[in-house]
């Protein structure tokens, strides 16, 4: 598993679905079927390779209005999450 | 069959399937060509005790046309020749030999490698998922489980209640079209379940389990459209009260009971998303299969 850093940026590695509020993934290398909730899901669509964790956390509190210093802990442990899982992978 | 721990005398055993049997040599009687889904099979066995439970067990199963016979998968089931007395039966797959088994056992194992056959032999079309289907005026009810799930006690039960059988074991589902394909293999029906009447009077008192054709307990379906989905949820039984799944939460614990998954996940995952997003799909326990079939029923009205 990559080390997760600031200046990371991830991109999906697997099959998924998208329901509006949650989506469902299958890991095909792990046969792994993960339901993410409507959070999880959230985070999961900001992953497209061009911003970085740190960029992430800026959007996500603009969206939000939470200060990034509060979301900081819990995105971090949603894309460890994911990183675990083989949900996603380091952008080439 | 007598003094194993399952038997097929449930099927009214008759000699159904003789008036088809082929001769490959002078005690060889060749039943089928039937459709396992979508993949016609036969089956051939030099004996004429086995050849009576081979015949009741498959006569639900749809035929082949004769078009396709010609590529029909053939099982043979002959004495084997390896000295065990203990498993004396070869199971032959296009004269490759499967497995060797007990008396008690060459009808199970028949069953389980048609089984296999219905899956892995699914064309582009369709998707397989491990479920118990019924059907009620052209209308299919998914009974999705794991093994052990009670799916063939719930289906068993509804087409004794005048539902129509589509299967124990397999939803093979057109995800445009919705439309359900028949796999009726004979039922798995288990002693200390609401079955043992029927079991005490078609195998005796000391068979604990029994493969009985749906023709014996209702009516054999010959296809449905897929409109309900029921996850039966064994680790809270109790009153029956379904709740319905988000189509996310639905497709997520589909997608666990679709066995082609890992062979075709880019195209299956995603079918079993569509279909996530056409079906209503209800999670419930059940301890009154009387009131489950009621609960049933008025799902099935409401879609």
């Amino acid at each position: 598993m990559s080390d997760l850093t600031g200046s990371s940026r991830l991109v999906p590695a697997c099959e998924f679905e998208d329901f509006g509020d949650e989506i469902v993934v299958y890991v095909v290398e792990r046969a792994g079927l993960h339901h993410l909730n409507r959070s999880a899901a959230e985070v999961f669509r900001l992953l497209d390779g061009q911003r970085s964790m740190d960029e992430m956390l800026v959007f996500l509190a603009d969206r939000t209005g939470v200060a990034v210093e509060n979301l900081a802990a819990d995105v971090e442990q949603v894309l460890r999450g994911f990183l675990e899982s083989g949900i996603v992978v380091d952008s080439p | 069959m007598s003094g194993g721990t399952l038997s097929a005398r449930c099927t009214r055993v008759s000699l159904v399937g003789r008036d088809d049997a082929v001769a490959d040599s002078s005690a060889m009687h060749r039943f089928g060509p039937f459709l396992a889904g979508e993949t016609p099979f036969t089956v051939g066995v030099a004996d004429a005790g086995l050849a009576h439970a081979i015949a009741g067990a498959f006569r639900d199963m749809p035929r082949a046309d004769a078009a396709v016979a010609h590529r029909a998968v053939r099982f043979d089931v002959v004495r084997s020749s390896t000295v065990d007395p203990e498993r004396p039966w070869s199971i032959r797959r296009d004269g490759q030999v499967q497995e060797t088994v007990v008396d008690w056992y060459v009808l199970p194992y028949l069953i389980w490698e048609v089984s296999r056959l219905a899956v892995v032999g699914v064309s582009d079309v369709r998707v397989p998922v491990h479920a118990g289907v019924v059907e009620r005026d052209g209308l299919g009810v998914l009974f999705v489980g794991a093994t052990h799930s009670g799916k063939s006690t719930t289906v068993a039960w509804f087409v004794r209640a005048g539902w129509r059988y589509v299967s124990d074991e397999l939803g093979l589902v057109d995800p445009v079209s919705l439309d359900l394909a028949p796999f009726p293999r004979p039922i798995g029906l288990r002693r200390g379940g609401p079955f043992d009447d029927v079991i005490d009077r078609v195998a005796g008192p000391d068979v604990p389990e029994v493969l009985c054709s749906a023709s014996d307990l209702g009516v054999v379906s010959r296809g449905a459209e897929l409109a309900l989905v029921v996850l039966l949820d064994r680790r809270t039984p109790g009153p029956t009260v379904p709740r319905r799944l988000s189509p996310a939460a639905g497709m997520f614990r589909l997608a666990q009971q679709v066995p082609s998954l890992d062979r075709h996940a880019a195209r299956d995952f995603h079918r079993i998303g569509d279909i996530a997003r056409r079906v209503p799909i209800f999670e419930f326990g059940i301890d009154d299969l009387d009131v489950a079939e009621g609960v049933v029923a008025g799902l099935l009205e409401g879609v």
